[in-house]
């Protein structure tokens, strides 16, 4: 068996192993659109790489494999760059003040009660309503008669009714640039204090709340995710040396071509099939999570940075 | 007057004789480690290292494995509101070893894994480390014992600390005088650093002698020069690392000209 030393993680790994996780996890994504570092990290964990080490080389591999992401959507006209760097700039000041809020409940030691609630009520809420609304996706479609939704409902008249207005051609709508910026900051927000990508998050905030079409809400969501995983790389790297780049180029590489078998699946299957399935996926996670904090550990010690 | 001497002469050497029989006995400690450095290099998947050396052959020895002492901070598991387990406190032990191996001849391997008396009283195993190490908990009424216990298991499942049952073979006897060896699996985990690996002779049931050699294990070649640049130039690091990432990423896109991978 190829094993190849991590310095950084300080423990060596069975090269096959690691790539078989990333084209796992790869072929996950490729199939969902979304969902690597939230399976990827405790996989990671999992194989004896510490966990501060698990989710800074994640993100070393999400830049890589968003590069080619974005690239490919780029081409096919997907990515509403506008929205994406609004999204991003709200992004970047609600993971700083989410990072702040961390410090503050750190110091008073309800941090992780807090990180462990966001966790299991977000999967749950995220999973939950992605279930019941492809499912009457799915119903609708047997029926062959779906009601016209209510389109003149109290939320569309709020969002018409702020200022600054702007239409965003790419994605076929017009909303005020408050929008992006106020969901961007509060995803940034959960971001850092659950330490995800919060790739999971933003598709459904994009898909519901600013009702961007499919397509083109995982074409800007890998845009936004490049950035956020380069500066997260950086920081991680400069402040924590925490990032294994050798571990990051064997994930890389799976995930990629994970990705493409699992893109070929995609093609295959419907949008209320697709999203069923990641709301179960979501949910699995989710009732994992929730089993782990209604039971007792094996061990009554952790090393920090672990959830 | 020659004759008055000869006697005397004699027994003085027969004393010096016996004295440096049981003399060799008692510094019985001949032994070696090899190899005494080990090189973590780019395909390192742990090592091993033997010690052997000689003892009296009515003698037992035990071998410990030591790294250096550290302090460590870890986080406490506990019911959150009565009700959810998580991370409800902060333990820091100082003093402990970061690695602690010790290896153990068939007539001290027990079923019993852990601590017990018989180890404590020659001044090795668990629960005299147990002794060593200073535990502060942010929980005032804290069991320390326990803690240290939870402690142990933690580093148990790493592989850093063990106490291994029939590691140590005796292997010929000759002169009063025994052979033994003890085959040390280092795992891949131990970092770079300066280990001891001691030998315990023990007589009469009492430990009577502790013999050190030091273990060097160290990164060279492509770990050791990624470390370096990771820890002395964290930032660069960060941007090669981005930049090598983004160029991977659109080497794989033109290839597959596809979808890219997970995020």
């Amino acid at each position: 068996m190829p094993h190849l030393y991590l310095p950084i993680a300080g423990n060596s790994i069975n090269v096959l192993v690691i790539f078989a996780v990333g084209g796992g996890v790869g072929l996950l994504s490729g199939i969902f659109g979304v969902g690597g570092g939230f399976l990827m990290t405790p996989l990671l964990i999992m194989l004896g790489i510490p966990p501060t080490v698990a989710a800074a080389s994640d993100s070393n591999q999400i830049v890589g494999a968003s590069t080619s992401g974005t690239l490919a959507h780029y081409r096919l006209g997907n990515v509403d760059f506008k929205m994406g760097i609004l999204l991003l700039l709200g992004g970047v000041a609600g993971g700083t003040l989410g990072v702040q809020l961390i410090k503050i409940l750190r110091a008073s030691g309800n941090a992780d009660f807090l990180i462990n609630i966001t966790y299991v009520v977000m999967l749950g809420f995220v999973g939950g309503y992605m279930f019941f609304e492809s499912l009457q996706g799915l119903r609708k479609t047997e029926a062959a008669a779906a009601p016209p939704e209510p389109k003149d409902n109290a939320y569309a008249r709020m969002m018409e009714n702020l200022p600054w207005q702007t239409n965003f051609e790419k994605s076929g709508i017009r909303v005020s640039l408050m929008l992006p910026l106020f969901l961007g900051t509060m995803v940034g927000v959960l971001a850092a204090i659950m330490g995800v990508g919060g790739g999971f998050i933003m598709v459904p905030v994009m898909v519901y709340l600013l009702r961007m079409p499919m397509h083109v809400v995982v074409g800007t969501t890998l845009f936004q995710i490049l950035f956020t995983c380069i500066n997260v790389t950086i920081m991680q790297a400069s402040t924590n040396h925490t990032v294994d780049f050798v571990l990051a180029v064997i994930l890389l590489a799976g995930s990629t071509i994970g990705a493409q078998f699992g893109a070929k699946i995609s093609r295959k299957m419907g949008g209320d099939q697709l999203k069923i399935l990641l709301a179960v996926l979501v949910l699995l996670v989710m009732f994992k999570m929730l089993f782990h904090l209604l039971f007792p550990p094996e061990i009554m010690l952790a090393y920090m940075g672990g959830h | 007057m020659r004759n008055k001497f000869l006697p005397a002469i004699g027994l003085a050497l027969v004393m010096l004789l016996v004295c440096a029989a049981s003399g060799a006995a008692q510094t019985s400690s001949s032994i070696h480690l090899e190899p005494g450095t080990v090189s973590i290099g780019a395909m390192y998947n742990g090592a091993q290292v033997t010690l052997t050396g000689t003892i009296p052959a009515s003698a037992q020895v035990l071998v410990e494995v030591k790294g250096e002492r550290d302090k460590v901070v870890l986080s406490k598991k506990g019911k959150a509101f009565g009700l959810l387990w998580m991370n409800t406190g902060e333990v820091s032990l100082e003093n402990a070893p970061t690695v602690y191996m010790l290896n153990l001849p068939e007539a001290y391997s027990s079923e019993e894994d852990g601590g017990n008396a018989a180890l404590t009283s020659l001044g090795v195993g668990f629960d005299k480390l147990a002794g060593e190490v200073s535990i502060e908990s942010s929980d005032c009424d804290a069991n320390n014992k326990a803690l240290f216990e939870e402690f142990v298991k933690l580093k148990k499942k790493e592989g850093l600390y063990a106490l291994n049952n029939n590691a140590v073979k005796y292997t010929g006897e000759k002169n009063g005088v025994r052979s033994f060896s003890c085959n040390i699996s280092l795992p891949p985990r131990m970092k770079q650093g300066d280990y001891v690996v001691t030998a315990v002779v023990i007589k009469d049931g009492k430990a009577a002698e502790r013999d050190d050699r030091p273990l060097e294990i160290k990164r060279v070649g492509i770990p050791e020069f990624m470390a370096k640049v990771a820890y002395e130039h964290g930032a660069l690091y960060g941007i090669i690392a981005s930049v090598i990432a983004i160029m991977a990423g659109l080497g794989m896109g033109l290839i597959f000209g596809g979808d890219g991978g997970s995020h």
